[in-house]
């Protein structure tokens, strides 16, 4: 397990940077912004990928939670995202709020759609998302891959690959985020945790025939 | 722990299951076809009967009770869901372990093929039949997913590819949200 980026946002007021991509999914993606050094995920939806670091297929991508606020019945928050499809922008990210987890899948059209939900969040939250094979999971606190607190769990059947970057919306309140990390599970097999299932069917025979 | 099968809500830009978004606190989807998602969700007794009250909202029953064989597989086919695999000696946690990994699998083809797979009316199709896209989207996603094509010709119908997919993911436990390791 490595940890590959991380991003302090400590630097002057203004654009991500460089090395970051605003999400093209749907094109009405504003991109992420510095303020007082730290991101900025405010207008809805904002999203940027990191394009300077390659991840493999199971990632993780981190931050520490600096403004998030309730949401009520929405569905706002900062957060990261994960396998975000470099050329298309289709994405998981998750929205930290006080009061809910809400994690998205966003497809190449800039839908939204729902793929899991979970209890609240306080500011300086460590966040954690991940992915292994199919298997997801959004963490609070611990370490990347272990420890902490679950707070949702989803499959992502979707997408297979991607980039890791920082997502979110900020209808009704300021959401910013902190110390974003991306990460890798290399060299740790030990205390991965994947589904029976895939583990069964990866061991059959896989003969094509289509 | 509870699963559901509502349909989707479409809200501006946003899909989300009826019944249960902002309803309960906690809950994971899967992809289902015909307008609908599979929830697994923590619910009280009085949360299923609210939700089951619905015409359009299934409970599933408790996994390990056996099928209701012709309640099963009507419920199935008029979601687009080949059923005619469904047998009296099974229960429903086969028959949600099989249904949930056939979705799985058309999940990750529309999304390699960037569109949505219709079933309704094309589940007699041919492989052989089907736009080379998707074609080669299942192919891709099979290999991505570690499921073995074994079987599947140029004149084996997505009825059965579906069957054929499905059924390699019956025998082992899965995650699906609130069914952590279990289901």
């Amino acid at each position: 397990m490595s940890t590959l980026l991380t991003d302090d946002f400590n630097r002057a007021n203004g654009g991500v940077g460089a090395a970051y991509t605003t999400i093209p999914a749907g094109g009405f993606w504003t991109g992420a912004t510095v303020n007082t050094n730290v991101c900025d995920l405010t207008p809805d939806p904002s999203g940027s990928r990191r394009n300077d670091t390659v991840l493999p297929n199971d990632q993780w991508a981190g931050c520490t939670l600096a403004n998030i606020f309730a949401v009520g019945g929405g569905n706002d928050g900062p957060g990261v995202a994960i396998r975000i499809n470099t050329s298309n922008g289709a994405m998981y990210f998750v929205a930290c709020a006080t009061d809910k987890t809400q994690v998205w899948y966003v497809d190449s059209g800039g839908g939204f759609t729902s793929k899991a939900t979970g209890s609240g969040w306080s500011a300086s939250d460590q966040v954690y998302h991940e992915v292994q094979g199919t298997a997801a999971v959004v963490r609070k606190g611990g370490s990347p891959g272990s420890g902490g607190t679950s707070m949702a769990t989803y499959t992502a059947s979707e997408l297979s690959s991607g980039g890791g970057g920082v997502a979110g919306s900020g209808a009704g309140g300021t959401s910013r985020i902190d110390n974003f990390t991306l990460g890798d599970f290399g060299g740790g097999a030990a205390g991965l945790t994947v589904p029976l299932s895939v583990s069964v069917r990866q061991a059959v025979s896989r003969a094509s025939h289509f | 722990m509870s699963l559901f099968v509502v349909p989707v809500v479409q809200s501006g830009r946003f899909f989300t299951p009826k019944y249960i978004h902002g309803v309960l606190p906690s809950y994971t989807v899967a992809n289902f076809p015909h307008g609908t998602f599979l929830v697994s969700a923590e619910a009280t007794q009085q949360q299923q009967d609210d939700i089951s009250a619905h015409a359009d909202a299934i409970v599933i029953p408790p996994l390990d009770d056996g099928v209701a064989l012709n309640a099963t597989v009507n419920t199935l086919e008029s979601l687009d869901v080949p059923a005619q695999w469904v047998t009296a000696d099974m229960t429903y946690r086969t028959v949600v372990r099989t249904v949930f990994g056939a979705m799985e699998f058309l999940g990750r083809v529309s999304a390699i093929a960037a569109t949505q797979i219709p079933l309704a009316g094309h589940l007699g199709d041919t492989f052989a039949s089907l736009p080379l896209a998707v074609r080669n989207a299942m192919t891709q996603a099979a290999s991505e997913l570690g499921l073995s094509t074994s079987g599947v010709t140029g004149s084996t119908t997505v009825r059965q590819i579906l069957a054929i997919v499905g059924a390699q993911y019956a025998g082992g436990s899965m995650s699906f949200g609130a069914f952590n390791g279990i289901l």
